[in-house]
């Protein structure tokens, strides 16, 4: 029963303090405080803001002016290389020259690339590192006699090539270089230099 | 009759309008200030720093001025604007002393008046709120803010949680243990004054 009424007692100040706890009053004139308060804050907004906006407009400007000045100092110091696309380029008569994947594959890549309208010296570097071919020395496109020879081989049947090779009459011996030279005309390398 | 009817017609069009629009800054401002304030002295225990936290209140609302139209409930949207206004503001300047020992306590619940009217009421009252503010200091934070929020003549327990965006039961849940707990205090020290 003590405890009962020692708990209602307890209970009761607790209620009379708590009541009290927040039941400040503010100093009067809060709401025009504040009204003026807002009121600066709009004046001060709409300058800020046009500051800002200028700002990022300039800052805007001076990084395209800055850019088109660069790309432009480095078109100029670099012309653009392509003389490694050049000696890739396609070989006459690729078909006949299995023995070079390679580079017949970069000769298509070559023809994938979509040509930029501004080659910088940087873009060069990059193709001209990206067209490398695998073989070295790089292979070099056959001379006006060596063409002239191969489309003879290829467009005379076999069985004339063979006659020749064996003529009926006994070799003379000039001749006898040339006719012991046709079989070989099958294993023809290409030529493996760009040193001559 | 039909008279009556296009009154009420009309009664209806202007409240469906009142519902509709939206609230206006200054309104806010007319309507829910001393409820801001209020809060805000609620946790920062200071005329200035409450006056302080509900100017920024109103800042942070102005800067949000174009979403108005969004809010359900202004006000419970600007109460809890306002609280964690004065929460920041609380973590940001000086802290609060809590209630670590009982010491301080005993000492402030000998100038509790036993009911009797005194001369010094006014001091009284003071010292009984700064015992319950450290009372309250001393509970855990989520119970120190729930009570602290429902010592806010203005707000419910719905309304709190709303605010504390948590259900309305662990509202009452909180309050009771809340409670619990400086009751027990409170307890220790008169039991303390009684014995000397």
């Amino acid at each position: 029963m003590a405890d009962q009424e020692k708990d209602r007692k307890i209970d009761d100040m607790l209620d009379s303090l708590l009541v009290n706890y927040s039941s400040a009053e503010p100093r009067p004139g809060l709401e025009t405080r504040i009204l003026a308060n807002l009121r600066e804050a709009e004046k001060k907004a709409p300058q800020g803001w046009w500051n800002f906006k200028w700002i990022w407009a300039g800052a805007v400007a001076a990084a395209v002016v800055i850019a088109m000045v660069l790309v432009n100092v480095r078109h100029r110091v670099t012309p653009p290389t392509n003389t490694v696309a050049k000696t890739i380029s396609p070989a006459p008569q690729p078909e006949i020259q299995p023995d070079t994947p390679i580079v017949r594959t970069e000769t298509v890549r070559i023809h994938r690339r979509k040509p930029s309208a501004v080659p910088t010296s940087q873009h060069s570097a990059t193709l001209a590192l990206n067209q490398r071919p695998a073989v070295f020395p790089t292979p070099t496109p056959l001379s006006e006699q060596e063409r002239l020879l191969l489309q003879y081989y290829t467009r005379t049947p076999r069985e004339e090539l063979i006659a020749q090779s064996h003529p009926d009459d006994p070799p003379v011996m000039g001749n006898q270089d040339q006719t012991e030279a046709i079989p070989d005309l099958i294993h023809i390398p290409q030529k493996l230099s760009n040193t001559r | 009759m039909a008279g009556q009817a296009i009154l009420g017609e009309m009664v209806l069009k202007s409240a469906m309008a009142m519902e509709v629009a939206t609230p206006t800054i200054e309104t806010l401002v007319a309507e829910h200030s001393r409820m801001v304030f209020r809060i805000a002295y609620s946790i920062l225990r200071n005329h200035h720093d409450a006056e302080d936290a509900a100017q920024e209140c109103f800042l942070r609302v102005w800067k949000h001025k174009d979403r108005l139209h969004e809010v359900s409930n202004a006000k419970t949207w600007l109460a809890r604007v306002a609280w964690t206004t004065a929460l920041d503001k609380r973590r940001t300047g000086r802290k609060m002393v809590s209630l670590d020992g009982d010491e301080p306590g005993v000492e402030l619940m000998e100038s509790l008046s036993d009911g009797a009217p005194r001369a010094d009421e006014q001091l009284a009252e003071r010292q009984k709120q700064q015992l319950l503010q450290r009372l309250i200091a001393g509970l855990p934070e989520d119970l120190a803010q729930t009570l602290e929020l429902s010592t806010v003549n203005e707000l419910n327990s719905a309304e709190i949680a709303e605010v504390m965006k948590i259900p309305e039961g662990s509202v009452r849940t909180r309050l009771f243990r809340a409670r619990k707990q400086i009751k027990e205090k409170l307890a220790v020290l008169l039991e303390r004054k009684k014995n000397g």
